[in-house]
């Protein structure tokens, strides 16, 4: 039966770094949480605090009514009932992939051979494989037999940490979705770990934002995307075009001219952050109302293109180019004059971000 | 000899070519194969006199002497030995290598050193210090116990570096699957030490079957004690020989043996990306008694030997320190050890280029045969070499000449080892790199391959060296006369049961011997790192 993860004010500290720093988190019953932070951010190390590889200087960790972590109390890794399937699936090499998915399996479980392998079988691998060893099958197939032989025990919980990094993209995208559809059938509560933001998006019902040992930000994963609460956060979370602006009628007045905010009405200086989605390019001067910009340069990377813009005309003001992901069957060239245009609304940044 | 046609590239007009002998940067010329298989003849000449012998001394006579009693005698005292000496080896080496690489014992990294200091007393003088502490210690039991505390260092180096690479998540996964520590231990670790255990068990066999000083002292016989004993009764009869043949088939037996165990399992790491540390396991309660372990275990093997050592030197006083015997011994074993090392790694230089260059089913015969070789007791070798030498080169026995062909027969494969993982730190394509740079192929070989590999093949012919510092049994049966080392010195006062007069030639042993054990800890450390 899953259960509720908590963590209350865990910190952790490893010589003068501090790894975790008053984490706060809650993962309801059955739900899927995603962890995205840079490299260093401390997402790693609040994994193998759950999963009672590591213990926490502070804080509580708590899943559904057990205590596992407290400062005077710690249940060890193996009497958790947590799953964990790591970066490299971490099968054991000596072992055939069948004596991999039973390794946690008792030996005199009833029906443990033809369990095995309706376990092989649900993530969408052959029976023949069972007798194979881990170095005779691919990478994706080994992240596979790793969620099966982790599955096998019925967890109250299964953390990812980055699984599917290493498989290329057409492999990441469809183990990904299997390992999604999987885990939702069987109910089971899944934190997973990634610096691929794409991934946490589509694969989670929350995501949760990690820099230097802390939750920057948690919530629904449009919700994130769209209404960051920084510009790290926007960042972080996809290309962004973060300007400086000053709000006046509910308008941002910036750089590119006069954009409509969502809630802001106070007049106060501003951060605003556009999504690319949000910015209509149209060849010449006539089309958009908004300013108007020169190609400087395009970056063609098959079906995107990065492109650079230099402000002209009333807009020049000597600023940064504006640089913005486009559809790379866009035919847009080098000196070609473009207007910008915003569609929606602008988010922007609370005060004192 | 291949030729290149070069552009020369100065001519006016029509352009104009030179031809010159060249060498692609990297290949493997005929001389370098030819090398490789020279040596490799040379290094089957003990196994080619065993076969000789046999054929020369008839059918009956090989019967006679080796299906009666006395070998069966032998053969069971041989067997008892590495039947009780190995697992326990085995079991002190995982222990200690456990605690002082994965358990957070204070000092861990003083005692991993401790526990291999034995490697720098040689066997003869653990014993030595043994039978001069307690007098009445002597067969199995004592065999056991010496060669034990000696010979625990060459399992527990393998182990202990095997134990530092693994792969962490390897051992968390199995814990998040529902296993206890111990039974982590028994699944996961235990099975992926089997080639560390099997090649450090190796080397501990061979040893058990190879050394003579150690089991003279404690009055237990084995194949390597009864050879010499023969030698030394009735110089190089068919009895020795074919005790020898004997023996040499132990080693071969143990050499298949240990391939039979280490089968085609493959124990490196699946998945991609590096490696973590594990977190030292906290000992908590267990902290005293480890500790107590490490003492204990550092007391017998080491403690044991030095006090003994300078027990004798204090008894003995300044008249043990004879200059006039000591200082040519010094100068003998160092002069032995040097030009030994160096014609041993000039010997192994083709065939580890060979491995790492041109690496096939020939070089891999090539190879082997020079491990089996190499399996064999200097008792063997020298037997050989005296046979040879008396018929067929007689102005060459007991020259200098001979002890040094020991010296390569016996410790060419060590060098092989070393300069083949030297030579793999300069792939073939940084030489070609620098080629495409402009240098010439031997510009190339030189300034890249060989300054990429000296360091390793220095570390190699230390290790040689260090071999060649402590060897008796070929070095006592083929020294000119008049010629002592370090170790026949010590064996002449020790045999007359001088152990004051032995006990500096046993120190300054130990004294070289130190410097070359810690290069080689700290290179096993270096290559394990995860």
């Amino acid at each position: 039966m899953s259960g509720i993860l908590q963590l209350n004010m865990v910190s952790k500290r490893y010589g003068r770094v501090q790894a975790l720093d008053a984490i706060n988190l809650r993962v309801e019953a059955g739900s899927r949480l995603a962890i995205v932070g840079p490299s260093g951010s401390g997402k790693t190390t609040l994994l193998r605090m759950v999963a009672g590889f590591d213990t926490p200087d502070s804080g509580t960790v708590q899943l559904g009514e057990t205590c596992l972590a407290t400062p005077v109390s710690f249940v060890p890794a193996h009497l958790r009932d947590i799953g964990i399937v790591s970066q490299d699936g971490a099968l054991f090499p000596h072992l055939s992939i069948a004596q991999n998915i039973g390794f946690g399996l008792p030996k005199d479980t009833p029906g443990r051979d033809k369990e095995i392998a309706q376990l092989l079988e649900m993530v969408g691998l052959e029976q023949h494989m069972l007798a194979r060893k881990p170095d005779e099958i691919s990478g994706g197939q080994q992240q596979r037999v790793a969620l099966a032989r982790a599955l096998a025990r019925r967890p109250r919980l299964m953390l990812l940490d980055e699984p599917f990094s290493a498989l290329d993209t057409g492999l990441r995208a469809s183990t990904r979705r299997a390992v999604a559809d999987l885990l939702s059938a069987r109910g089971i509560t899944t934190v997973l770990v990634t610096h691929d933001q794409g991934e946490a998006l589509s694969f989670a019902d929350q995501v949760a934002v990690m820099r230097d040992g802390r939750i920057l930000q948690a919530g629904d994963p449009r919700d994130l995307y769209l209404r960051p609460d920084s510009p790290f956060v926007a960042a972080f979370l996809g290309d962004a075009l973060i300007l400086e602006a000053t709000i006046r009628d509910g308008q941002a007045q910036t750089r590119l001219g006069s954009i409509a905010t969502a809630t802001a009405t106070v007049p106060r200086p501003a951060t605003i952050v556009l999504r690319p989605e949000q910015i209509v390019l149209q060849p010449g001067r006539e089309g958009g109302e908004g300013c108007v910009a020169r190609i400087a340069a395009v970056e063609f990377g098959g079906a995107g293109s990065l492109v650079t813009l230099e402000l002209v005309g009333p807009f020049a003001d000597g600023g940064p180019a504006v640089v913005l992901h486009r559809n790379g069957l866009a035919d847009l060239r080098v000196g070609d004059i473009v207007s910008l245009s915003v569609v929606g609304a602008a988010h922007v940044f609370p005060a004192g971000d | 000899m291949t030729a290149s046609v070069q552009e020369t590239g100065h001519g006016a007009g029509q352009p104009r070519f030179a031809v010159f002998p060249s060498r692609r940067p990297g290949s493997v010329g005929p001389g370098m194969s030819g090398a490789a298989l020279l040596v490799t003849l040379g290094a089957c000449l003990p196994i080619g006199f065993i076969v000789w012998v046999a054929i020369q001394s008839g059918w009956p006579l090989v019967w006679a002497l080796v299906f009666r009693p006395r070998v069966g005698e032998l053969l069971v005292n041989t067997l008892l030995l590495v039947a009780f000496t190995l697992p326990l080896c085995i079991l002190f080496s995982v222990g200690l290598a456990w605690i002082t690489e994965r358990s957070n014992l204070p000092g861990a990294r003083i005692w991993s050193w401790l526990v291999v200091a034995p490697l720098a007393i040689p066997a003869f003088v653990h014993s030595y210090a043994w039978v001069s502490f307690i007098p009445s210690l002597n067969g199995l039991f004592a065999a056991v116990l010496v060669s034990t505390l000696a010979y625990v260092p060459f399992l527990y180096l393998p182990v202990a570096a095997t134990l530092r690479r693994l792969d962490p998540s390897l051992e968390e996964a199995a814990a998040s699957l529902g296993h206890a520590p111990l039974a982590v231990f028994i699944k996961v670790v235990v099975p992926q030490l089997r080639l560390a255990i099997c090649g450090g068990g190796l080397l501990v066999a061979l040893h058990l079957l190879a050394e003579f000083g150690l089991y003279v002292m404690v009055r237990f016989d084995t194949f390597t004690t009864a050879i010499v004993a023969q030698f030394q009764s009735a110089y190089n009869g068919p009895a020795a020989n074919m005790l020898a043949g004997v023996l040499a088939l132990c080693c071969f037996t143990f050499l298949g043996l240990e391939i039979l165990l280490r089968g085609r399992e493959r124990y490196a790491r699946v998945g991609s990306g590096v490696a973590r540390s594990l977190p030292a396991a906290p000992l908590r309660v267990w902290t005293a008694p480890a500790l107590a372990f490490c003492a204990g275990w550092v007391a017998l093997a080491v403690g044991v030997p030095i006090v003994t050592l300078f027990g004798w030197l204090l008894h003995g006083g300044t008249s043990v320190w004879n200059a006039g015997e000591i200082a040519p011994a010094v100068f003998e074993t160092l002069l032995f050890a040097g030009v030994g090392a160096v014609l041993a790694t000039l010997s192994a230089l083709p065939i580890a280029w060979l491995s790492i260059r041109a690496p096939g089913p020939v070089q891999r015969v090539i190879e082997g045969l020079n491990y089996a070789v190499g399996s064999l007791p200097g008792v063997v070798v020298a037997l050989s070499l005296v046979t040879i030498t008396v018929r067929i080169a007689m102005p060459l026995y007991q020259t200098v000449v001979t002890v040094l062909l020991a010296y390569v027969l016996l410790f060419l494969p060590r060098a092989i080892v070393s300069l083949r993982a030297s030579l793999a730190q300069a792939p073939v394509e940084l030489e070609q790199a620098a080629a495409s740079l402009g240098r010439s192929p031997l510009n190339a070989l030189w300034t890249v391959t060989v300054r990429l590999a000296a360091p390793g093949a220095a570390a190699g012919m230390a290790l040689v060296a260090l071999g060649i510092v402590n060897e008796l049994t070929a070095t006592q049966m083929l020294a000119p006369n008049g010629a002592r080392t370090l170790a026949t010195a010590f064996w002449a006062h020790s045999s007359e049961l001088d152990y004051a007069a032995a006990a500096p030639y046993a120190l300054l042993m130990i004294i070289l011997s130190l410097p070359l054990t810690g290069l080689l800890h700290a290179q096993t450390r270096r290559r394990a790192a995860p």
